[in-house]
């Protein structure tokens, strides 16, 4: 499903950012692997591990967002407008993704707002006492690259690039 | 009808003609859950409401299991270990009738115990055995039948998204979920192989058996299996026998995973960016159902439906197993229509009051609410296979453009009949779901 | 004029806490406003959201009433974190409800100012249940516990225990996969998670100060406060503050001896820190208040004198309670 080759700033940008997500999910695997490992040999675990995997899961999920928006992995329902042109289909398809484009975008101007509170507050995590404003901020940063990629999208559909 | 259920009701009307439309789920969902909670409460709430959301939804410990599995999955896929089982499953029963369909099956129930995703088992086996099938002959509908009903697999035995889902909304245990799911999920591997066995003798021209292969390279297939054996070991042993948390046994999988890939050469940077970019298209994809619900629930909640109904019900004093009855006959025509987790996350805060209310003769309401979760778990594997929407077939369907959807489904109706059997011993004995967890739990 | 509330918090119906204080109020209020006030109460998250949101949902009119723990933000609300230090609350809830309370009103609305804080109060002495026996300070080296807030957290790390900080529902799974040895949690809590059936061990800190407590607060959105007309605002006045906080104490020191007895009958051991022992642990956790202490210096909080305070407090309130 991934042998995406599109080209184009969108695309790429989208791309790699899904990429550093993964990295982000994979060391979280490490440190994961790695506090286990010292919690059996020293009965240690690593201060904090389980905020730490909240935080990586989390921050990969939100950097995984744009790219299954720009690949179109949503699942969806096909069976009630098979009857319907090809071209008509594409332009359904296009509407939805439009509104998701604008449903990202608030999603995105409300983090902002959320990450901006947040660092007003000075809440941190609970036991390495992190900020926590920041991971919001990113999330706010994730839902604008998903409008970004919904709009990209938008336009593919529209010129019939998509089908 | 009480305006609570009014409200309730709209909202589900308004979800299913939303997804006829053909708007995505999660959108549907996020939309009709915005609506209602505008309608009852008001615009400005909600906005407050989403301001930090998104983001302690996604950055919760619980759910961080589910892009791990999927990550292992997709190593153990792109590091070749699912083609390393089909191999080793077709040189051991590829001659006999019927013999690689089986070794489908077989190596689906194996690698469903790294991956936790049905849609990536089906994908992952429509790409490493369909082809194989085709080339010897096998019958087209039964070939891609066999592998959309050999995906479900990957939820059935577990790990399983499904569940792990299950067990965050209904607040049980993971782990004890897990244990519970094994024996009917080895149960419908014998199920489907059976199915299949019959199949050949009654219709030996679907599926012609392929050459035996020489000793040495069966010799040489199986050895090719024992890490991904060792990984399967490690990472379900771990979870049952109380060495890892389920996000523990997830991380440390994936972690072999790619070791595995790494040293024997079939993962390089190359199949490693094409697993990272594979997970987050169904990361993503699941994430968006899930913030999707998150919104809808809130909603349901508001209009006060689902403590109403179990109230209800529970007054009623129907018989339990009437109710239940009911329910899941409620998500076999759900399923068909719908996408599972979905379906679900959607229910459950309606369902689940109702069923853990019910006495059904178990050790408790945390007995119950397990074998509730794995005839839920059944239905949904029913649930992605069955007509007219079934989202194994889906897939199945578009890695093998040239067989048409309607002889895939035909291909998994014999499979489906096992199911409802398989259901039914489920819900007839619940010792099935449970003796495993009483045993160790 | 009718008004209809949302109250929002994160346990199950089933909990103590919910059936012993939160729906007690929910009723005395309802009643002593002639049902003009109507209150639903929405238990488990079900209004959505993870349990650090709940003082926003609030603050935003999400829901208009929230239980929540300061705790669950930590840094947001220092001066509370006063009661959660180690060796300075009451091994009462019916003493900490008031001292929390008279110190919220004189020395903490600054910090609650954007919301209408309807109650503030303190559990009773937490517990700490354990795989293992704890009688003595190096019993608990290298010992996994889950701890509830970070002022305990870092007293449990002081003692030599490797704390671990995870939501209150992990902590059954995490228990029987040898994640953590045990939690440290009051004794109300444990029939919910069945966390006497995964311990034996049950040690209790004698006498007052205890080792740790948590707080709470029961917080009411300001607009929706200030909207209701006087003689409903005067509903919710008379069962807010002390009033308020007496009610709270119930779950605690009600429930948790008939948990504590329930414990006992099953048969697990609960053991009892001696005097001196208690003493080698406060002097062994100094350390935390005067980081604590420090800390508040750099937000210029008078820490030093919060701290009096709150120890003048429990005494005054502890007197005759045992
Ligand atoms: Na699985
Ligand atoms: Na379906």
């Amino acid at each position: 499903m991934s042998e995406g080759a599109e080209r184009g700033p969108v695309a790429t940008a989208v791309r790699a950012l899904a990429l550093a997500g993964g990295a982000v999910l994979l060391a979280t695997a490490l440190l994961t692997c790695f506090s286990v490992g010292r919690r059996w040999a020293t009965s240690q675990p690593v201060q904090g591990d389980f905020e730490l995997v909240s935080l990586g899961s989390g921050l990969a999920v939100l950097g995984f967002l744009a790219h299954g928006t720009l690949r179109r992995t949503n699942i969806l329902v096909d069976s009630f407008t098979t009857w319907l042109p090809r071209p008509v289909v594409a332009v359904i398809d296009a509407g939805w993704m439009l509104v998701w484009a604008a449903v990202a975008l608030v999603l995105a101007w409300r983090l902002g707002i959320g990450a901006a509170e947040t660092l007003r507050s000075g809440t941190t995590t609970m036991v390495l006492g992190l900020p926590t404003w920041w991971a919001v901020g990113l999330g706010a940063c994730g839902f604008a690259m998903v409008a970004l990629a919904a709009l990209h999208a938008t336009g593919r559909l529209l010129r019939g690039e998509e089908g | 009808m009480a305006p609570e259920f009014l409200q309730a009701a709209l909202g589900f009307a308004a979800l299913l003609g939303l997804i006829a439309l053909r708007c995505p789920v999660g959108l549907a969902m996020l939309l009709v859950g915005t609506g209602g909670y505008v309608t009852i409460v008001d615009a400005a709430t909600l906005l407050n409401y989403l301001k930090t959301t998104p983001y302690f939804l996604f950055a919760s410990y619980t759910l961080s299991v589910i892009p791990l599995f999927i990550l292992m999955g997709a190593l153990a896929e792109r590091g070749g270990l699912a083609r390393d089982l089909f191999a080793a499953a077709a040189a051991l029963f590829g001659h006999k009738p019927g013999g690689m369909a089986m070794g489908v099956v077989g190596a689906c129930a194996c690698f469903g115990a790294v991956c936790g995703s049905s849609v990536a088992t089906t994908a992952t086996f429509g790409r490493a055995a369909l082809p194989e099938l085709r080339r010897y002959g096998y019958d087209a509908g039964l070939s891609t039948g066999t592998v959309a009903v050999g995906g479900t697999l990957g939820i059935l035995i577990p790990p399983s998204v499904i569940l792990v889902v299950y067990a965050i909304s209904t607040e049980q245990n993971i782990a004890k979920l897990f244990m519970a799911a094994l024996v009917p999920g080895l149960l419908a591997t014998g199920f489907y192989i059976l199915a299949i066995w019959l199949l050949a003798r009654w219709w030996p021209a679907l599926m012609p058996a392929a050459p035996r292969l020489a000793a040495a390279a069966v010799r040489g297939a199986m050895l090719n299996v024992i890490p991904v054996m060792l990984i399967a070991v490690v990472v379900v042993g771990g979870i049952y026998g109380g060495v890892f948390t389920p996000t523990e046994s997830a991380a440390i999988g994936c972690i072999a995973t790619a070791a595995v890939g790494m040293l024997r050469g079939t993962l390089g940077l190359p199949a490693l960016r094409d697993a990272l970019l594979a997970t987050a298209e169904t990361t993503a994809m699941i994430f968006v159902i899930l913030l999707g619900a998150e919104v809808f629930n809130a909603f349901l909640a508001l209009t006060s439906a689902p403590e109403l109904l179990a109230q209800w019900i529970s007054e009623q004093d129907y018989p339990p197993y009437g109710v239940l009855a009911l329910l899941l006959f409620a998500y076999i025509v759900l399923g068909a229509v719908m996408d599972e987790l979905a379906m679900i996350l959607l229910t459950l805060p309606i369902f689940f009051p109702v069923v853990t209310a019910l006495d059904f003769g178990l050790g408790g309401t945390e007995e119950t609410a397990i074998w509730f979760g794995i005839l839920v778990l059944i239905v949904v594997g029913i649930g992605l296979t069955a007509p007219p929407i079934g989202l194994n077939v889906f897939v199945v369907s578009s890695l093998a453009k040239d067989v048409p959807i309607a002889r895939t489904y035909r291909g998994v109706l014999p499979f489906l009949a096992t199911d409802l059997v398989r259901l039914l011993l489920c819900v007839a004995f619940p010792a099935l779901s449970l003796w495993l967890v009483r045993l160790l739990g | 004029q009718e008004v209809t509330l949302r109250l929002h918090h994160f346990l199950p119906a089933i909990s103590n806490v919910h059936r012993h204080f939160i729906q007690p109020w929910v009723q005395k209020v309802q009643a002593e406003s002639q049902n003009r006030i109507r209150i639903q109460i929405f238990p488990a998250m079900q209004l959505g959201g993870a349990p650090p949101q709940l003082y926003d949902q609030a603050r935003d009119g999400v829901a208009d009433i929230v239980w929540t723990l300061p705790g669950n933000t930590p840094g947001r609300f220092p001066s509370i974190e006063v009661f959660e230090l180690p060796f300075v609350a009451h091994r009462r809830a019916a003493v900490n409800v008031r001292a929390v309370q008279a110190l919220y009103e004189r020395r903490m609305r600054g910090e609650f100012a954007d919301t209408h804080i309807i109650t503030a109060w303190g559990h009773d002495a937490g517990v700490i249940h354990a795989r293992r026996e704890v009688k003595r300070m190096e019993d608990l080296q290298g010992l996994k516990l889950r701890f509830p807030t970070r002022q305990t957290g870092e007293a449990l790390r002081a003692l030599g225990a490797a704390p671990v900080g995870m939501p209150v529902p992990q902590i059954p799974e995490a228990l029987s996969q040898g994640v953590i040895d045990g939690a440290v949690v009051p004794w109300e809590v444990v029939p919910s998670i069945r966390l006497h059936e995964m311990v034996k061990n049950h040690t209790e800190i004698a006498g007052s100060p205890t080792l740790y407590i948590a707080t709470f607060v029961l917080a009411m959105n300001k607009a929706k406060y200030d909207g209701l007309p006087a003689d409903l605002r005067a509903v919710i006045d008379a069962n807010s503050g002390e009033a308020a906080a007496r009610m709270a104490a119930k779950p605690w020191d009600e429930e948790g001896p008939k948990v504590e007895e329930m414990v006992r009958k099953r048969g697990n051991q609960i053991l009892e820190l001696s005097e001196e022992e208690r003493n080698r642990w406060q002097r062994q956790t100094t350390p935390v208040v005067e980081a604590w202490l420090a800390g508040m210096k750099e937000r210029n909080i008078d820490g030093g004198a919060l701290l009096e305070e709150a120890r003048a407090l429990v005494t005054q309130f502890g007197q005759g309670v045992s």
